[in-house]
């Protein structure tokens, strides 16, 4: 036992010497330019110059200049160091560390950036012995999330405690020309203090800053910690977030710049040059207020450099954190993980009584980021050894995780395909080849690197930490190879090989067989709206995730196909499937479960088109149901021309899935182009884009006449197909992006038996729909379903709105529900039902509805539009 | 040629330079009258005459039986200066000689030697060189001295006409030796002499480091300060290499992504002559981060250790202290 300080404080069990573990990712290496430090003051900075380079500064107190050369990446020469004699110098790296070694001695110093001292140099400091923590928010809302910024930091200001903590804010507003006279653009550093009013003590001067460059942040946060002293330190990045393709973007960079954001380098540089000028060793806390960022890559490059950090893996809604919640815990005696558990409770309840039932979020414990590196390092290389037979099943396993995205983008190149690394892993369980261990390793190190995790109700499968994970080859990006796994983990090769072996599968892909019956089953050319109709098909093929199909009719005026509406086929049982299946996605529970080799796939040629109206005038459009998740709406493109200013830009139209009335305008902006936001005010104009192509297949775009924008919105209104000729186009998609394609073309007739459907509720009054009522799932002609369940029917003192108690469920899973009914006229009769599940979010079934009596008791029957070839039938009790 | 111009140069020497009159040796051993100012005094000789002087000057001379048409003489002068600011004795050496040399720049002093000497019981510093006359082609030799203290310093200055030291400088320095004073000792940036060890080993520390009882029971403690919120202490054991050794190699394999735990130096300069390790490292402490700055020199049998813990945020004020506390490290 020796009686030194350092070597006692060594024996500690937390930094015990020992063989150093492998490490199973890397950070990346700097380059050898610029300067380098450390928390003692030592710092050299390196220059390349014509002789050589050349390196000056201070290490242990003295003046230091080296002088040599660079070979591989490290530098030799010699160094002189206050008044000793000159000597041999040497510095290399030893991961992100520069080891500087001169004479006798040592140093080790980091990568350390230029600070900007409007933003560094916040004045004298000012000590708080009362002060827990200091806390430096970085906001940066130079971007389309300026408003949600802005509504933040009024929220900081109403839960700031009077004591016990600094929060000070950078905000970066955007220069947006839609502001008024008296609104700034500029970048700000504000401390907040409490009260309600928006006033804000200014510290340093204005200006206009970079958010995306690392030196903002590092000059930020370094200048915050040295202007008030505390005894733990946190700092919340806000912003959009991608995964560890980065975050904070600046749309309006000083300097006429690109948009930049800060990667995952800038963030770790940025941090670390802030610590080491702040005299910090490391954050007791880092959040990321911004989507996606809980992400094991952004984990491991930061995780050296804060105790504990919150992020989550779904995206955060504008709302972020809830500041007024959250801050008062930075006033408390408590240490980091502390804090972080508390914010994941604060916006649990938070999220839960505001309906992001979407939401996730969870606090980390970082220093187990490196061991749950490893796991994915074991899993990888298990799932590496059974590639060969079993890439298939690790594809499947990358796509249906739980995941962060529309199903559209899921398929698409430019995916963040980030998928829960918990869930992911679940799917390997029972893989031939891949043993348990890894897996059983792996769980564990997420359990103990998980300090707290929330997730909404529609994140069931959400386990707190994600990992990128593109499922087929187009998906890779490169810069991955740059992250923290993908320079050193098997992860990347794991991706990698799949992928290739992905690509180089040749295996038979096909869509043929396709036959058209009618209700009775018997073969058919012709189809009648709601008569039953359906076409059935076999998809033969691997990997098959997802079958499309367009919905054509010919225009004889315009003498080409118009395209009607792109769905999904899905699978019409899958309610059958509904209270058990653990899917990441609604559209992964909805579609058909395919198989290796052949699949017989139902689609049902319904009858039904979509029309836009604005309550006067109504159109065709081609409409997009291929996102058929609770949240997903339904959505439509148009060309919008807001009339006070005469400007025409295309919007995204979506409407709400139970409700189908116009919910959100989002710009579609060209490359290059800050969306800005659509707000339409009546008498504004739409002109929807309806899809055409000739017999040739080319497609061309053409616009409906306008619809203009009315007090009550726009919104969708179902309708008979009109008689005439029809096709819809197959197109199967394998997980590796492969396709094959069909197309049948039918004829559609009118339905005689469809004007019993408005018919029926000539004479009645829809008050008598109050009562009790069995439920029934429809099958074929005269073929039902007793579900079991019951629906008592109670009115409301609004017109035809009713509210439900819906029972029902196998003994062990009963269920109980309390959706609305609501009939209305929609073109034809038609009921919506709608259910507000736990926290709020609607979810609904909507079609026409027709009413009959059989035996004295009402019967009603409802074509659900939203479901391919589901029919309920509820019979009075 | 050469011989032509050597006696050129003869010539001008002999038509520049005036005749002084010639002093007699002064004596090594002083007899004369003690002249006391507030802050000091010192003894003239007998025959000098005191002149000018006032409560912080003293200004005396002697003047040559013959003194010729020229009228030299052999002065003292005694003022009081600035306070001398230095971090160490080493710099205090030096910016006492550099402000004698600045105080003669006018007289256009040309150096010949420095040195130190001690002078009531303190350390002192002097130059000696030549300055211009107060007419072209003379010159005179100048020796002063330089005594460190608070709140001022003492300059004593002896000239005598050149090149008539020789015979002088013996009394100039035994003059100089009856200095008695009441200044206080000068304050070093760098702080007082820590004797440690029972004289084996000192360093120096600023004032502000207050030092806290010795030892507290555990003999190998020398010492502890105490700035701020920042320590240092001073322990020592009997020590060899391997001990060292040790102690260094902890240092070096303690992982740098450890938690709570950061290397970030190791120096194994020599430290005094001996061979030394000086370790530094950063931690987070109950109230932040601190930076550890340790270091072990094996002195001997003893390894002697000064152990620093000092807060990050006061750390950029107190590491030039540290540092040129263990470069005071002497010892015996």
């Amino acid at each position: 036992m020796l009686p030194l300080a350092l070597v006692a404080a060594l024996s500690c069990a937390a930094v015990q010497p020992g063989p150093q573990q492998p490490r199973s990712f890397a950070l990346p290496t700097p380059a050898l330019f610029g300067t380098f430090g450390n928390l003692a003051r030592d710092r050299l900075e390196f220059a390349a110059g014509a002789t050589g380079v050349t390196a000056t500064g201070t290490l242990g107190g003295a003046a230091t200049t080296l002088t040599g050369a660079l070979h591989d990446g490290a530098f030799t020469g010699e160094g002189k160091r206050g008044e000793a004699a000159a000597t041999s110098a040497r510095a290399a790296f030893t991961g992100e560390t520069l080891v500087v070694t001169l004479g006798d001695g040592e140093w080790r110093l980091a990568p350390e950036l230029a600070l900007d001292a409007t933003l560094a140099d916040l004045g004298n400091p000012e000590p708080d012995a009362e002060r827990q923590w200091t806390v430096a928010i970085y906001l940066a809302g130079d971007n389309d999330l300026e408003p949600a910024a802005l509504r933040d930091l009024l929220e900081m200001q109403r839960g700031m405690p009077a004591r016990g903590c600094a929060v000070v804010a950078l905000i970066d507003r955007h220069a947006d020309a839609e502001d008024g006279a008296d609104e700034w653009s500029d970048t700000r550093v504000l401390r907040v203090q409490p009260g309600d009013d928006g006033t804000f003590t200014r510290l340093g001067p204005v200006v206009e800053r970079d958010t995306g460059d690392p030196r903002t942040l590092a000059s930020f946060v370094s200048g915050v910690f040295r202007k008030f002293p505390a005894k733990r330190h946190a700092v919340i990045l806000w912003d959009h977030g991608g995964a560890w393709t980065g975050m904070c973007v600046d749309e309006d960079a000083p300097g006429q710049k690109p948009t930049t954001q800060l990667g995952l380098a800038g963030i770790r540089s940025g941090l670390t040059t802030a610590l080491q000028t702040s005299g910090v060793l490391k954050l007791d806390l880092l959040g990321f207020d911004a989507c996606l960022m809980a992400q094991l890559d952004v984990a491991l490059a930061v995780h050296d450099l804060a105790d504990s950090m919150v992020a989550s893996e779904a995206n955060v809604p504008g709302s972020g954190f809830p500041y007024d919640q959250v801050l008062p815990q930075f006033a408390i005696d408590q240490d980091g993980a502390a804090v972080a558990k508390a914010i994941v409770r604060d916006y649990g309840t938070f999220s839960d009584a505001n309906s992001k039932s979407g939401a996730t979020l969870a606090a980390f414990d970082l220093a187990a980021a490196p061991a749950v590196a490893a796991a994915v390092d074991g899993v990888a290389l298990a799932a590496l050894t059974a590639s060969d037979q079993q890439w298939r099943a690790i594809a499947r396993a990358l796509f249906f995780a739980e995941n962060y995205e529309t199903r559209e983008n899921r398929i698409a190149d430019d995916t963040f395909a980030s998928i829960d690394l918990g869930d992911f892993a679940a799917r390997l369980r029972g893989v031939p080849g891949i043993a348990d261990d890894p897996l059983t390793t792996l769980d564990r190190a997420l359990a103990s690197m998980q300090l707290a995790v929330y997730r909404g109700n529609e994140r069931s499968l959400s386990r707190g930490l994600s990992i990128y994970g593109p499922h087929r080859a187009g998906q890779y990006q490169q810069a991955y190879d740059r992250t923290p796994l993908g320079l050193g983990n098997d992860w990347r090769r794991l991706l990698r090989r799949v992928h290739q072996l992905a690509d180089a599968d040749t295996s038979p892909l096909a869509i043929d067989n396709v036959r058209q019956l009618d209700a009775l089953g018997k073969n058919s050319t012709t189809a009648r709206p709601f008569g039953g109709d359906r076409l059935l098909l076999d998809v033969t093929g691997n990997s098959i995730v997802q079958v499309e199909a367009e919905q054509w009719q010919f225009d004889d005026g315009l003498g080409a196909w118009v395209l009607l509406r792109r769905e999904l086929v899905v699978d019409p049982l899958w309610p059958a499937r509904w209270a058990t299946a653990a899917a990441a996605d609604m559209i992964d529970l909805v579609m058909p479960q395919y198989v290796e080799g052949k699949n017989e796939l139902f689609h049902e040629l319904g009858g039904l088109s979509f029309v836009v109206t604005d309550g006067s005038l109504q159109t065709y459009a081609s409409i997009d149901l291929t996102a058929p998740s609770t949240q997903a709406p339904l959505t439509a493109v148009a060309r919008y021309t807001e009339t006070a200013t005469g400007e025409v830009r295309l919007v995204q139209v979506s409407f709400d899935r139970a409700e189908w009335n116009a919910c959100a305008f989002q710009p579609i902006a060209r490359p290059g182009q800050a969306p800005r936001k659509v707000e339409p005010v009546p008498g504004d104009t739409f002109e929807f884009v309806l899809a055409t192509r000739d017999d040739a297949g080319e497609r061309t775009p053409t616009f409906t006449p306008a619809l203009t924008m009315a007090a009550g919105g726009l919104a969708l209104l179902a309708v008979a197909d009109d008689p005439g000729r029809y096709r819809v186009d197959f197109t199967a998609r394998t997980l590796q992006g492969r396709t094959a394609t069909t197309s049948h073309d039918y004829t559609v007739a009118d339905n005689a038996d469809l004007a019993a459907w408005p018919a029926s509720w000539q004479d009645f009054d829809p008050a008598r729909l109050a009562g009790s009522w069995q439920q029934f799932l429809v099958t074929g002609p005269q073929q039902y379903r007793d579900l079991h369940t019951t629906c008592d029917v109670a009115a409301t003192t609004a017109a035809n709105l009713f509210v439900v108690t819906m029972r029902g469920g196998a003994p062990g899973n009963e269920f109980e529900t309390h959706p609305l009914w609501l009939f209305e006229w929609r073109s034809l009769p038609c009921l919506r039902i709608v259910s507000r599940i736990e926290d709020g979010q609607k979810f609904g079934w909507y079609g026409p509805v027709r009413v009959s009596e059989q035996d004295g008791k009402l019967r009603l029957a409802m074509k659900a539009l939203n479901a391919s070839g589901v029919v309920w039938e509820w019979r009075q009790r | 040629m050469k011989l032509l111009t050597t006696g050129s140069l003869l010539l001008l020497v002999a038509c520049a330079t005036p005749e002084f009159a010639q002093f007699s040796p002064l004596p090594a051993t002083i007899v004369g009258h003690r002249e006391a100012r507030p802050l000091w005094s010192l003894v003239v000789p007998d025959g000098w005459q005191v002149r000018n002087s006032d409560d912080d000057v003293l200004y005396a001379f002697e003047a040559p039986p013959k003194n010729g048409r020229h009228l030299v003489y052999r002065t003292l002068h005694v003022a009081t200066a600035a306070a001398v600011a230095a971090d160490d004795d080493a710099g205090l050496g030096e910016a006492a000689q550099r402000l004698l040399i600045e105080r003669r720049t006018n007289d256009e002093l040309v150096v010949q030697e420095r040195g130190a000497a001690r002078l009531a019981g303190r350390d002192a510093w002097f130059v000696r060189g030549t300055m211009r006359g107060p007419a072209a082609g003379w010159t005179f030799d100048v020796l002063d001295y330089c005594v460190p203290g608070t709140p001022v310093s003492l300059v004593i200055s002896f000239t005598a006409p050149a090149p008539q030291l020789a015979a002088s400088r013996a009394g100039f320095a035994a003059i100089a030796a009856t200095l008695e004073t009441s200044l206080g000792a000068p304050r070093l940036r760098g702080g007082d002499a820590q004797r440690l060890d029972g004289g084996r080993l000192t360093l120096r520390l600023p004032a502000a480091w207050q030092r806290l009882d010795d030892g507290a029971g555990n003999g190998a403690e020398l010492a502890r300060f105490r700035r701020g919120g920042a320590e240092c202490n001073v322990s020592t054991r009997l020590g060899d290499a391997p001990l060292l050794a040790q102690f260094a190699e902890a240092a070096a394999k303690a992982p740098n992504e450890a938690r709570d735990f950061r290397l970030l130096s190791i120096d194994r300069s020599p430290r005094g002559g001996h061979r030394a390790v000086r370790v530094r490292s950063a931690w987070r402490g109950a109230a932040g981060t601190v930076i550890a700055d340790d270091t072990a020199v094996l002195a001997g049998a003893h390894l002697d250790v000064v152990s620093c813990r000092v807060p990050a945020a006061e750390f950029a004020e107190l590491a030039p202290e540290i540092d040129r506390a263990l470069t005071s490290l002497r010892w015996q």
